[in-house]
């Protein structure tokens, strides 16, 4: 197997999910932690919402990646090699993650006010969701595979999951304040409007800097990176295209603040840059080439 | 000390027969699609018109080149399999410790415990663990340990008909026929440390040349 695209997509959605639960979780985090947020943000109905979806995006994420097993039902002996597998880090870390955010959702129906239990908790799952994405990009960190194994791999993932972090909350926003009219806290929710598509912009271009970087860096490695490259500019020109194209127009509407106000462009900034993503972990996935036979 | 095996693949005689891909295929009763040796047909070099020296430019044409061809084209074949190395990959990668490593250096897969995530496939450089689609699990060249511990040779070793295709104790084979284990297209050994030696074809190239390529891609 030198090319993994024939069984790529289900890890496509693996990284890309867990990576939004993680960078969701994280921002929201954040907040909670440095913030005077209000209870609807901390504990209450919003803030339920939002763990739930990150719960929701970790299990069908997991069931992607489990699925693609070839042996699905033995999935519980990914955990025996901590000891030097990164994959049976990254299950361990995923697994402690789900549960750090389970825990944290349990405690919003108990405390309505969070206090020093639920922000440790808080804390030790961004801590969590950050060592989840670390150990994903670690896994792929293999000596055999040049096109994956330099810091772009882990950069790119950590740029992944805040951009999609924020996709999934602004989605969020999005969705409540158009079924709620009296949404009670417009304040923060203009903001969030206000911040978010900047954010959304400086990681996008984070992106593709960092995207520009790994390429210059591959040509001149010579070999199974140059292979890669290689693939980019024929076979895969198309999705290239297609990603820059996503994000160039998603980066136009986001830049643009009457567009920013109009829930309905801005719903499709966010899935232009969703569909970005999930162009580029294809390519990334793609332009795999090991070295030897 | 204990024994290390290896393998030893003389490329001068290697006829690329494939006996030894047979033998392997047929002992180990694999399916279609999984081959655990494969046998590498390395090509190279061209046919290149021939410039005149001073006792022919009268017959070089207007190019300055004689209607002569040279070729430099060469092949060679690598018959390949596990290496069983000596820092092999695939059990460090391995989430269920199904990949392990004896004593005396031959990696196997307990297919019990795999849970076919292929991550081994993906790392290991010489494509020795190869997914079976029917059970879901990776397999790979187990140098037909059973058979060894009968006191026997392995499978692959005995089919050779050119006896290029041999096998021992690591530190033996090098001490008789060096320690070169790098030819194309198999990668730098510095890398995992494959458990083999190899005499060089008199084409062969180095592992990170440019000249080569593989003729049969698509049976390997």
């Amino acid at each position: 197997m030198q090319s993994t695209r024939q069984h790529a997509w289900p890890l496509v959605f693996f990284t890309l999910l867990t990576q939004a639960a993680a960078g969701a979780f994280f921002w929201w985090g954040l907040a909670v932690l440095w913030l005077d947020l209000p209870v609807e943000l901390t504990s209450g109905g919003f803030a339920r919402t939002l763990l739930a979806v990150v719960l929701a995006l970790l299990a069908f994420g997991t069931l992607a990646a489990t699925l693609h097993l070839g042996q699905p039902g033995r999935a519980w002996l990914s955990l025996s090699h901590l000891r030097a597998s990164w994959l049976s880090r990254e299950a361990l870390l995923g697994g402690s993650f789900g549960f750090l955010v389970l825990l944290v959702l349990l405690r919003s129906w108990q405390q309505s006010v969070f206090g020093g239990l639920e922000n440790a908790l808080v804390l030790l799952g961004l801590l969590a969701g950050a060592g989840l994405v670390y150990g994903i990009s670690r896994l792929y960190r293999l000596r055999t595979v040049p096109a994956w194994d330099h810091a772009g791999t882990p950069a790119a993932f950590f740029i992944t999951a805040l951009l999609l972090g924020l996709v999934t909350i602004t989605a969020l926003w999005l969705g409540r304040s158009w079924f709620q009219s009296d949404f009670a806290n417009e304040a923060w929710l203009n903001l969030w409007l206000y911040l978010a598509p900047l954010a959304l912009i400086v990681l996008t271009v984070l992106q593709w800097g960092t995207f520009s970087l790994v390429l210059l860096s591959l040509s001149h490695r010579g070999g199974a990176a140059v292979a890669g490259l290689r693939l980019l500019a024929t076979e895969l020109r198309r999705v290239l295209v297609g990603r820059a194209l996503a994000a160039f127009l998603a980066l136009v509407l986001l830049a643009w603040p009457p567009f920013t106000r109009q829930p309905l462009l801005l719903g499709a900034a966010l899935a232009l840059l969703a569909l970005s993503e999930i162009l580029g972990r294809y390519l990334f996935y793609a332009f795999y080439r090991r070295v030897g036979i | 000390m204990s024994t290390r095996y290896g393998f030893y693949v003389d490329t001068r005689g290697c006829t690329g027969c494939k006996a030894c891909q047979i033998a392997c295929k047929d002992k180990n009763q694999l399916p279609v699609g999984v081959l655990w040796r494969r046998v590498i047909e390395v090509q190279g070099g061209s046919w290149n018109p021939r410039r005149p020296v001073f006792a022919d430019q009268a017959a070089a044409g207007p190019d300055g080149l004689l209607p002569v061809w040279q070729t430099s084209a060469f092949a060679y074949f690598i018959s390949a399999a596990c290496m069983h190395c000596e820092a092999p990959i695939c059990v460090e990668v391995c989430p269920t410790q199904a990949l392990q490593q004896r004593q005396d250096g031959i990696v196997w897969i307990d297919s019990q415990r795999c849970i076919g995530c292929r991550y081994c496939e993906m790392a290991c450089p010489y494509k020795a663990p190869q997914f079976d689609p029917a059970q879901g699990v990776m397999t790979k060249c187990d140098f037909c340990f059973d058979l060894l511990d009968q006191g026997s040779q392995p499978a692959c070793v005995s089919a050779c008909q050119m006896r290029v295709l041999h096998f021992g104790d690591l530190a033996v084979l090098r001490a008789q026929y060096g320690d070169q284990a790098g030819l194309y297209p198999l990668p730098d050994p510095a890398l995992t440390g494959p458990a083999l030696v190899l005499t060089s074809h008199r084409d062969a190239r180095r592992h990170d040349q440019s000249e080569a390529h593989i003729g049969n891609q698509e049976e390997i």
